[in-house]
């Protein structure tokens, strides 16, 4: 809109908070979205894995070691 | 100020008469001083119309430029949220948080070598040999080394799969795949259901199948790509029965190889590498053995030969039959023979002199490859040289492997309708099988075809059911390939996914109710088989718990078997040879250093290692001769069509040295379709030239070979120049990079590496050397022992978590590898003399690149390192221009997102990193840091017992792997270690010396052991 005081056009005050929320909802989509889940392998890089040693197995300290 | 037009004029009217710029001014000329008015000249504004103005102003365009750029931004995330560290809240026993702990088991190959799991936090990052196995001793090949990525493989399989109405796999639950393959078994009738499996090594999983076939009247097929049927099949017709022995090669003075790669792809390589290298020690100079090697193909074995006699392997029934006439006292056979094949009779009349004089301390060995006639002839001559001494009689067959008849019966057996099942138990038929035999198509007339597999393959794509498996490193185990001892296999980490052991799958269908599985089924009756089979006859007054314990600890059990030793031979098989048309085309086939026989495929490490002789990565090819490919008309990277058995195959070529003419050699083990994203597409599959029609060996037989279409782009780690251009013939020799010299040379003159003495230049003028008085690191490496295998390669990129590049990388130069072994020919190019010479930060005291760099990123610590800050490095590539060595990497790019879309980013594969080791990123130098965190947690530990560290308390990552223990390393300044002999040892030598930089790595002259006519 046209502001006659000052001879500038001016935006709306509706129009800027409506195109600021509007980016700033884009903004927050852009950086939650996994843009490389869809990569052309199609490998997940996100996928969660549980490491978990296995309790009957038996470790040793140090390289040469033996119980003989 | 005026404010209409007309004052303006009358005001102008008054304007001062002495200042004026024109007469126009001076007359007051009415058209001026209307003018003067106007800002612009008349007429210039007359088409502007302001409403046709853009709407979109200066502001907007800033704003919305500003959005992009932070929407943008947002995109180029690099570096995820990986997640909360969180210390533990009930922390497992074993793990200490920064202290590694290790695991003994057995690799997952038909040998079965002892390896020790490092890991960390309970994730296995290394393996490693185990020093208490008594045939491994502490050293393991390139495949179990790298088998550790295969574990932390994102596309490993995760849930079982059933093929859909539709086409598709679909995700099933274990259970609902139990029942349902149970009930398959159940309701087979008279049918057969055959176990397809790779050879059976595992005592208690041989107990397994006994009972599986009883239960479901099955037939179990364990066959291998390459195996020792026919070497098997001679010695069972020369000495009436048995397997052929293990050869003592630490004993024998004289080694003739007839087309056998035994150094660097057959049999037990590292047993056979120790072994043999025991008799190449400079400080034992009057037990140094002599290795002839009689070949179609340069193979790693032929690299370190001390003499080489290129013959194609079609040929060598002819010359075996030749050699043992003149072992038996006539030359003239093998004299003929050297005139028709083009051989030096020279090397032919030492080699019959050698094999004479060293009887009971010779042997000649035959490629598994070759034809049973062969073999049997070989086993003659050893015979009549008393070699039988040489054999060692430990080899135990838990299961034989299939013949070619069996698998024509089986495939007659499934296109008839009388198999209910086929399991492919961890194998892939499809792909080894020939394709002439029509396994493939044989498959779908089975009811139910089960794949037990890791990853996806040929044979699981073709399968109702795919069952995904745990890795040997989640899998409980045990393996047994001699007498006299038996291993132990455990699991290192649970299962990452929803997979399950195979053995425990096919326990679960022996006891036959799908809802009676559990994780420790197999665990149990592992337990209870060593209790009744191993525990009992060995025990002394231990309770079974802590021997299985004990078992478990050390990775091994010695037992009290004896091996058989007494042999009868049995000279009636032997046959005339077929005589060699030397017109046509042979093709020897061979299996590859890195996949074997392609179960390596999707291993980056293993891809990208270069091919110890060619040097290529990333794909296979067809070795010939210069003159074989002026015949043909190509040159390398040109295509050729080999046709054979009805088929018809082609494959890039390159000119290899020292290959016999009218040879074509192809390794096998790559051109995989279904391998995953790193092994598939990759090379050329020549099992499709392999028949199943029996003859005399199915890996070498005659061929049509033409001129194809086209080119392929073949890429090498490092090129060979031109053996007749003057400037770079012996360039390596010249140099002084290669310093060589003869066994009676170095007898006679022990000094003659540095008869010259010179001043070196300096560039350094006057400046005095840095005193290191403390502990100083050094390494020292042996060309005599080293074979140029890559063992080391792939333990350091293991230990430094080097990424993968990738084909297109490497064809730049641009592999990260911090370890190199370069390789030398010198000579003609018909008979090659070669050279291996690992190359890596020589960590010169006068560093050239620590001078050069801009931001001090590279510097040199007290004890004599050539330190690199990744943090402050911003990669000027400076180091690296002035390197002489060429052994610093440069990251391009962040190669783990770069490499295969970002392959190497998934969250899985992230744990097999080394934590001691700084992951680097894009823009960044990197070296070899002669394994500082290794040198770290030895002063960390010296420092908590209260004691100095030495030299001998750092093993470098490829030191430790080397399995000829080829590589040095220890503190320069202790003159009383077992280093300071190679330190300062007569042959001793700097690659480069002249530059004077001062490098501290010693390399000790390789020694030839050829007569003295010739030194």
């Amino acid at each position: 809109m046209f502001d006659k005081l000052t001879n500038q056009n001016k935006i709306k005050r509706s129009s800027f908070f409506a195109s600021t929320g509007l980016a700033a909802t884009g903004f927050f989509v852009a950086i939650s979205l996994p843009f490389k889940l869809f990569g052309k392998n199609g490998i997940s890089k996100n996928e969660k894995v549980t490491v978990q040693i296995n309790p009957d197995a038996v470790s040793r300290k140090k390289i040469g070691e033996t119980n003989a | 100020m005026p404010e209409t037009k007309d004052e303006k004029v009358n005001q102008s009217v008054k304007a001062d008469p002495n200042y004026w710029r024109s007469f126009e001014e001076l007359h007051r000329d009415p058209k001026m001083i209307e003018q003067s008015h106007n800002e612009f000249q008349q007429s210039v504004t007359d088409e502007f119309d302001p409403k046709k103005l853009s709407s979109f102003s200066r502001r907007k365009f800033l704003a919305l430029l500003g959005a992009s750029a932070a929407l943008a931004g947002t995109g180029c995330n690099d570096y995820p949220d990986r997640g909360e560290i969180i210390p533990y809240n009930i922390k497992p026993d074993e793990v200490t948080p920064g202290i590694a702990n290790y695991y003994a088991s057995t690799a997952a190959c038909e040998h079965g070598c002892g390896i020790l799991v490092r890991t960390r936090e309970g994730r296995p990052i290394k393996i490693d040999g185990n020093p208490d196995h008594p045939v491994s001793k502490g050293k393991v090949c390139t495949q179990a080394q790298a088998s550790i990525l295969d574990l932390y493989n994102p596309e490993r399989l995760k849930n079982p799969l059933k093929l859909g109405g539709s086409g598709l796999y679909v995700e099933i639950s274990w259970e609902n795949v139990d029942k349902e393959i149970i009930q398959i078994l159940n309701s087979r009738g008279s049918r057969e259901v055959a176990v397809v499996s790779g050879r059976i090594v595992s005592p208690t999983a041989k107990k397994l199948f006994d009972e599986f076939a009883q239960k479901y009247n099955a037939k179990i097929y364990p066959y291998e790509l390459f195996n020792e049927s026919l070497r098997n099949r001679a010695w069972q017709k020369s000495y009436g029965g048995g397997l052929y022995p293990q050869i003592k090669w630490d004993e024998a003075k004289i080694i003739v190889n007839l087309e056998s790669d035994f150094l660097g792809s057959e049999g037990n390589r590292i047993e056979n590498a120790r072994l043999f290298a025991q008799g190449r020690d400079v400080n034992n100079i009057n037990n140094f053995n002599r290795l002839y090697v009689i070949e179609g193909n340069m193979s790693l074995t032929g690299l370190n030969a001390d003499y080489r006699l290129r013959l194609r392997p079609d040929a060598q029934h002819e010359f075996a039959s030749a050699l043992l006439k003149a072992v038996n006292g006539s030359m003239s056979e093998l004299n003929s023979f050297s005139k028709k094949f083009d051989l030096s009779e020279a090397a032919l009349r030492s080699l019959v002199k050698d094999l004479k004089q060293n009887s009971g301390k010779a042997i000649v060995y035959a490629g598994s490859t070759l034809s049973e006639e062969v073999h049997f002839t070989v086993n003659a001559i050893n015979e009549a040289l008393g070699s039988t001494s040489l054999y060692n009689r430990q080899a135990v067959e838990l299961y034989p492997l299939i013949s070619s008849g069996d698998l024509v019966s089986l495939i007659n057996s499934m296109n008839s309708g009388r198999v209910a099942a086929v399991i492919h138990f961890d194998s892939n038929p499809v792909y080894h099988f020939p394709k002439d035999l029509g396994y493939e198509s044989a498959l779908k007339k089975v009811t139910a075809v089960i794949s037990m597999t890791e990853t996806n393959n040929e044979s699981a794509a073709l399968s109702n059911y795919i069952l995904p498996i745990n890795h040997p490193l989640e899998s409980w185990g045990d393996n047994k390939t001699r007498a006299g001892f038996i291993s132990s296999q455990q699991p290192v980490i649970a299962p990452l996914f929803n997979t399950r052991q195979k053995e425990a799958i096919l326990l679960n269908w022996v006891n036959g109710d799908a809802k009676k599985y559990n994780d420790k089924i197999y665990h149990e009756y592992l337990m209870n088989n060593w209790q009744s089979s191993v525990f009992t006859p060995v025990s002394a007054d231990s309770n079974f718990k802590q021997f299985w314990s004990n078992a478990l600890h050390d990775g091994v059990v010695i037992t009290n078997e004896s091996s058989s030793s007494s042999l009868s031979f049995n000279s009636s098989g032997e046959t005339s040879p077929k005589l060699v048309d030397l017109n046509s085309f042979v093709v020897a086939l061979k299996p590859a250093y890195s996949t074997v026989d392609g179960r390596y495929a999707d291993n980056g490490w293993l891809q990208e290692l270069p091919h110890p002789v060619s040097k290529i990565t990333w794909d296979n090819y067809a070795a010939i001769s210069r003159l074989t490919a002026d015949e043909l008309g190509v040159k390398n990277n040109d295509v050729i069509d080999i046709k054979a058995g009805g088929e018809s195959f082609s494959i890039p070529v390159f000119i290899q040295p020292g290959s016999a003419d009218r040879t074509i050699t192809i390794e096998l083990g790559y051109g995989r379709e279904k391998s995953g994203v790193v092994g598939s597409g990759v090379g050329f599959n020549a099992i499709v030239l392999m028949s199943g029609q029996s003859g005399t060996s199915p890996w070498i037989f005659k061929a049509s070979v033409s001129k194809g279409t086209g080119s392929y782009e073949l890429v090498t780690a490092q090129e060979h120049h031109v053996f007749d251009d003057e400037r770079t013939k012996d360039a390596a020799q010249k140099r002084g990079i290669i310093r060589e010299g003869t066994v009676e040379e170095y007898k006679k003159h022990p000094h003659f590496l540095h008869k010259e003495g010179h001043e070196l230049f300096s560039i350094y003028g006057s400046q005095t050397n840095m005193e290191y008085t403390g502990l100083k690191w050094g390494m020292a490496i042996d060309l005599n022992k080293c074979l140029g295998c890559g063992d080391c390669v792939i333990a350091c990129n293991s230990e430094n978590n080097i990424p993968v590049v990738g084909k297109d990388q490497v064809a730049k130069g641009r592999e990260m590898h911090w370890l190199r072994i370069d390789r030398y020919y010198s000579g003609s190019e018909n008979e090659p003399k070669a050279s291996t010479q690992p190359m890596l930060c020589q960590h010169c005291d006068h560093a050239p690149c620590e001078n050069v760099c801009p931001v001090v990123a590279t510097t040199h610590s007290p004890d004599g390192l050539n330190q690199m800050v990744y943090n402050r490095c911003v990669g000027t590539r400076y180091c690296s221009n002035n390197c002489p060595y060429k052994v610093r990497r440069f990251n391009f790019f962040n190669f783990r997102d770069h490499f295969k879309d970002g392959y190497q980013e998934a969250n899985v594969f992230n744990l097999i990193y080394n934590p001691e080791v700084t992951v680097r990123s894009r823009g960044v130098m990197e070296k070899c840091s002669f394994c500082i965190q290794r040198i770290m947690e030895a002063r960390e530990d010296a420092i908590e017992h209260n004691r100095t560290i030495v030299g001998s308390d750092v093993k470098t990552a490829c030191q430790e792997s080397c399995p000829t223990s080829a590589i040095k390393f220890g503190d320069v300044n202790d003159k009383e270690s077992e280093f300071a002999k190679f330190r300062n040892h007569q042959l001793g030598y700097y690659v480069l010396e002249e530059l004077n930089v001062r490098p501290n790595v010693t390399y000790i002259a390789k020694l030839r052991n050829t007569h003295s006519e010739e030194a």
